[in-house]
C-alpha cells in the first residue's frame, strides 16, 4: 500500500539525522497532536489543549534549541550543512499534523536566524539567549514585531518603500536603545512570546537602509504590553495580537548587527519564511493525501468506491501530482539555503525571489486543490471530523501571511525581468 | 445597500412586490444581524435563532406561498425565492441556506401535481406557528463501504427506506445526514425510493416517534445550521404526507434547493464586497498616499473580482427566471434541470474563488473574525460541500448536453 513516505524527496540532499529527526516529529504528532486537533478551534484562546504539545516538542524533546550552538546547550543546526533540509523536515512532518503548530514553531527560530546561524552568527547574543531556550523544560516562543497598523506588508516591501513607512523608532540614549511603537499580527504575539525580534528605524521617514534596525526585546522588558490574540478563521495553535513598545530600554548591544546588516541578514529571515511556508505546505499535502486514501476507499459512489470512479481518480492524480511536485520543489528550495557556496547567499535578491516564487505556487495550488478536496467529500468535507477542511483554513493563512500573494508576484516580477519601478 | 446596485439585474423580472421584499430584508438584515455581530459573534441563541425568528415567522417568508392570493405570483415563486435568498445571505449565510430548504420544501409543494400542490393540515399547521419553521432535505448522498448497498439515484444512494405499512408508511434510516439543521429541525423532507425505485418525497415532522438525533455535526461555517445525524427507526406517518413522487418532482427539487443555495453564496458574495471596497478606499499601499485600489495589480484583480460578480449574479436571477418559467409552462422541466445543474457550479466557483481573491487582498484582516469576510469563506464553502457533492453537478449536466447516459 503507497503511504505519505513514497512521496519522493531528493535524497542525495537529506542530513544523516533525517530520518531519526522524522521519526521523532512524526511520533510526537501521532500522540500529542493528530489526537486532539479537531477541537484546538474551541482552544483558540486558552491554549489549554494545544500546550502540552508544544510543551512536549520543543521543551522535554527539546526541538527549541536546535539553533543554538552545542557548546550553549543548542543542537548546532546554526553551524550545520544541513539547517534548511533539516528544518523542511522538521516543519513538514508537524504541519501534516497542524500546520498552525508548525507556524508557531517556526517562528521560534525567525529571530534567532539572525544571530544564530553561519556566517553571521551574534555571539555575544547567542550567550545572553540561550539559557533562555535551552535551560529549560517550558516551551519558549519569540517573534518576529514586524507590521505595523498604517502599513500592512510595507516591512517586508522593502524594495520599494525602503523602510521610509517604518513607524516604530530605536531612539540611542547612551547604551541603551529606547523603543517606541506599535506593532500587529506577528505569530506567537497575544501573550505567547517570550523574546521580540522588533523592526525599528532609527530615523523616521528614511530610506538609508542603515537607519533599519533589528533590536530584540525580552518580552517581559517594562514598556511591552501584549495584547490578547485575535480570533480567526483558524491556526488557533498561532497565536496574534498587538503589541505596544513603550519607552522600552535594552542594551544597545541588543541590536543585530548593525547599521546595513540588520536589513541584510533581515532578507535572510524572509527566505528561511519562504522554505518553511513550503513545507507547511507539503505537510497538509501529505495528510490531506492520507485522508483521502481511506475516504475514497470507504465511501461509496455509482456503487464502487469513489477512488474507483474515473472522474474521482482524475482529481485524486492532481493532487498527487501536486503534492509530489512541491516536496520536491521544497526540498530543492531548502537545499539552496544548504548551499550558499552553490546558489548564492541566502539573503539575496534571487534567493529569496525563487524563494517567494516556490511560496505563491504551493500555496496557490494547494489551497486549490484543498477547495477541491472538500467538495469532492460533499458533506463530510465541511465536517470537522475529517479534518480536511481544518487544513483548508489554516492552509490559507500561510498564502497571506508574510506580505501575501500580490508581495510575492512583484518580487518575483522584479527580479526575473528586472522590474525596476514597481 | 446601494452597492447592490453595482450589479444590477434584469428589472424587468421583478415585480413591486420583489423590490418591496428585497427592501424589507435589507432592513431585518442591517437590524437583526449586521448591526449586531461583531458583539455576538455566530452565536446560535442570541443573534441567529432571534434573526430567524423574524425573518421566517414575523415577516413571514416561511409561509410565503402557502396562502398566497394570486395565482400569477405563485407562479413568480422560484425568482422571489431566489432574491429572498440573496439578500438574506447579505447578512448570514447560513440562515439563507436554512430558509432555502424551507423555500424548497414551499416550491415542491405548490409545483407538485400528485397532490395538487396542497400541504397536509398538519403539516400547513405548523408553518403558522409563531417561531421559526425550519425544513430539512435529506437527499441521496454516498455511500458507505460495508452497507448494503441500497437504491440509488445519479450515483448516490437514498439515506432511508420508506415502506407501505397498512394506511400509513415507514421510514428507517440509521445515521443520516441532512442538508440543513438536523438538530433543529421542525420538519424532514425525505427522498427515498417507491416500490419501483422512482423518487418519493414524504414530509416526516421532526416530532415524529422513532426520530433520534446523534451528536451535533463540527462544521466549517453556517452556524445557523446546527446539523446532526438522524436515525428514523421505523417512523410511522401517514401517506398524506407523501409530498411527491417520480423523477420530474425530484428534478424539481434539486432544482430550486440548487438555485436558491446558488442565491446565498452570492449574496455572501455580495457582502463582502462590500467589505472589501471599503478596505480598498481605506487603505495605502507601498507607503504614504497610495490608496489600496489605486494599484495596479490590484486594480487587476479587483476588476476581474466585480466582472465575474456581475456575471455570476445575473446568472442566479436567470435560474429563478427559468424556473418560474417552468412552473408557468414556458419552459421545459429537462432544460431547467441542466441550466441549474450547470450554473449552480459555477456561480459556487466564482463566489468561492471572489472571496479567496478578496482575503488575498485584505491578507490577515481578511483572515480575521472582526472584519467579517472570513465567516462568508467559511460560510460557502460549507454550503458548496453540501449541495454540490464531487462532480454530480457536472455529471448531470453533461446528460443534457453531450447525450452521457450511463453515469
Amino acid at each position: 500500500m503507497t503511504r505519505i513516505d513514497d512521496f519522493s524527496r531528493p535524497l542525495e540532499y537529506l542530513s544523516p539525522l533525517d530520518k531519526y529527526l522524522g521519526a521523532i516529529v512524526r511520533d510526537w504528532a501521532e500522540s500529542y497532536v493528530i489526537p486532539f486537533r479537531r477541537s484546538f478551534d474551541e482552544d483558540w484562546k486558552e491554549h489549554k489543549l494545544i500546550e502540552p504539545a508544544f510543551r512536549r516538542l520543543m521543551g522535554e524533546l527539546g526541538f527549541q534549541r536546535i539553533l543554538f550552538p552545542e557548546d550553549l546547550g543548542g543542537w548546532g543546526l546554526g553551524h550545520s550543512d544541513y539547517l534548511g533540509t533539516g528544518a523542511f523536515r522538521i516543519f513538514e512532518e508537524i504541519a501534516r499534523a497542524d500546520s498552525g503548530i508548525a507556524v508557531a514553531f517556526g517562528v521560534v527560530f525567525w529571530p534567532l536566524v539572525m544571530i544564530c546561524v553561519e556566517p553571521h552568527v551574534n555571539r555575544r547574543l547567542c550567550e545572553e539567549f540561550a539559557p533562555m531556550f535551552c535551560q529549560t523544560t517550558e516551551p519558549v516562543f519569540s517573534a518576529n514585531a514586524m507590521t505595523e497598523p498604517q502599513g500592512g506588508a510595507d516591512i517586508e516591501n522593502f524594495e520599494v518603500v525602503k523602510g521610509s513607512t517604518i513607524q516604530t523608532t530605536a531612539r540611542l540614549e547612551g547604551d541603551e536603545w529606547v523603543i517606541n511603537g506599535h506593532k500587529l499580527w506577528p505569530t506567537n504575539s497575544g501573550g505567547v512570546a517570550d523574546l521580540f525580534g522588533v523592526i525599528c528605524t532609527t530615523n523616521p521617514g528614511s530610506t538609508d537602509p542603515g537607519d533599519f534596525a533589528f533590536i530584540f526585546v525580552p518580552a517581559d522588558t517594562p514598556g511591552v504590553t501584549q495584547g490578547p490574540p485575535y480570533q480567526k478563521a483558524g491556526m488557533a495553535a498561532d497565536k496574534n495580537g498587538d503589541i505596544w513598545f513603550e519607552n522600552v530600554r535594552v542594551p544597545s548591544w541588543y541590536r543585530a548587527h548593525g547599521p546595513g546588516d540588520d536589513l541584510k541578514y533581515f532578507k535572510e529571515v524572509l527566505s528561511f519564511g519562504n522554505m518553511g511556508s513550503v513545507a507547511f505546505v507539503c505537510g497538509v499535502m501529505l495528510n490531506v493525501y492520507e485522508i483521502l486514501y481511506d475516504f475514497c476507499s470507504e465511501i461509496y459512489f455509482r456503487g464502487k468506491p469513489l477512488k474507483e470512479n474515473d472522474d474521482v481518480a482524475g482529481f485524486l492524480a492532481d493532487l498527487a501530482s501536486a503534492t509530489q511536485v512541491i516536496r520536491f520543489s521544497g526540498y530543492q528550495l531548502a537545499r539552496m539555503l544548504d548551499r550558499p557556496d552553490i546558489y548564492g547567499e541566502r539573503w539575496s535578491d534571487e534567493i529569496v525571489a525563487k524563494g517567494r516564487a516556490v511560496k505563491y505556487f504551493a500555496c496557490d495550488r494547494a489551497l486549490e486543490l484543498l477547495g477541491k478536496a472538500v467538495k469532492l467529500m460533499g458533506a463530510y468535507g465541511s465536517d470537522r471530523v475529517y479534518d480536511v477542511e481544518k487544513h483548508w483554513r489554516d492552509l490559507k493563512i500561510v498564502q497571506l501571511w508574510m506580505g501575501g500573494k500580490q508581495l510575492c508576484q512583484m518580487e518575483v516580477a522584479r527580479w526575473y525581468f528586472d522590474c525596476e519601478t514597481l | 445597500m446601494k452597492y447592490l446596485d453595482v450589479f444590477p439585474v434584469p428589472r424587468e423580472w421583478l415585480s413591486e412586490s420583489d423590490i418591496a421584499l428585497s427592501k424589507t430584508i435589507e432592513e431585518w438584515a442591517e437590524k437583526e444581524v449586521i448591526s449586531k455581530r461583531l458583539s455576538l459573534r455566530e452565536d446560535y441563541d442570541t443573534l441567529l435563532l432571534p434573526a430567524m425568528k423574524t425573518l421566517f415567522s414575523d415577516i413571514g417568508l416561511q409561509k410565503m406561498i402557502l396562502s398566497p392570493d394570486d395565482e400569477r405570483e405563485r407562479m413568480r415563486f422560484p425568482l422571489m425565492a431566489v432574491l429572498a435568498c440573496e439578500h438574506t445571505a447579505l447578512a448570514d449565510t447560513g440562515i439563507s441556506a436554512v430558509l432555502s430548504n424551507v423555500l424548497a420544501f414551499q416550491y415542491l409543494a405548490l409545483s407538485s401535481q400528485d397532490n395538487g400542490g396542497r400541504i397536509p393540515d398538519e403539516i400547513f399547521k405548523l408553518f403558522e406557528q409563531e417561531k421559526p419553521v425550519i425544513c430539512s432535505l435529506v437527499l441521496p448522498y454516498y455511500g458507505r463501504k460495508g452497507q448494503t448497498p441500497g437504491k440509488g439515484i445519479a450515483g448516490l444512494y437514498y439515506q432511508v427506506d420508506v415502506k407501505s405499512v397498512s394506511g400509513g408508511l415507514v421510514v428507517t434510516g440509521t445515521g443520516v445526514r441532512p442538508q440543513v439543521s438536523g438538530s433543529d429541525a421542525s420538519l424532514y423532507l425525505v427522498v427515498a425510493a417507491d416500490e419501483n425505485g422512482d423518487p418519493l418525497i414524504v414530509a416526516v415532522p421532526a416530532q415524529t416517534a422513532g426520530i433520534m438525533l446523534g451528536e451535533p455535526v463540527k462544521t466549517t461555517g453556517l452556524a445557523a445550521s446546527r446539523n446532526a445525524d438522524v436515525d428514523f427507526n421505523d417512523v410511522e406517518v401517514s401517506e398524506d404526507f407523501i409530498i411527491c413522487r417520480g423523477h420530474q418532482a425530484f428534478i424539481q427539487l434539486m432544482n430550486i434547493y440548487q438555485a436558491t443555495s446558488a442565491a446565498a453564496s452570492m449574496g455572501a458574495v455580495l457582502a463582502c464586497y462590500a467589505i472589501h471596497k471599503e478596505w480598498g478606499d481605506t487603505r495605502v499601499i507601498k507607503g504614504k498616499g497610495n490608496i489600496f485600489r489605486e494599484n495596479p495589480l490590484v486594480a487587476d484583480l479587483m476588476g476581474s473580482i466585480a466582472s465575474r460578480i456581475a456575471s455570476a449574479r445575473f446568472l442566479v436571477y436567470g435560474m429563478g427566471k427559468m424556473l418560474a418559467d417552468f412552473l408557468s409552462g414556458e419552459a421545459s422541466g429537462t432544460s431547467a434541470f441542466f441550466l441549474v445543474s450547470a450554473l449552480v457550479t459555477h456561480v459556487f466557483e466564482i463566489a468561492t474563488q471572489c472571496i479567496d481573491n478578496m482575503m488575498e487582498h485584505m491578507a490577515s484582516a481578511g483572515y480575521a473574525t472582526e472584519w467579517n469576510l472570513e465567516r462568508y469563506w467559511r460560510d460557502i464553502k460549507t454550503l458548496e460541500s453540501y449541495v454540490l457533492p464531487g462532480t454530480v453537478s457536472n455529471i448531470r449536466a453533461a446528460e443534457h448536453s453531450y447525450g452521457v447516459k450511463t453515469l
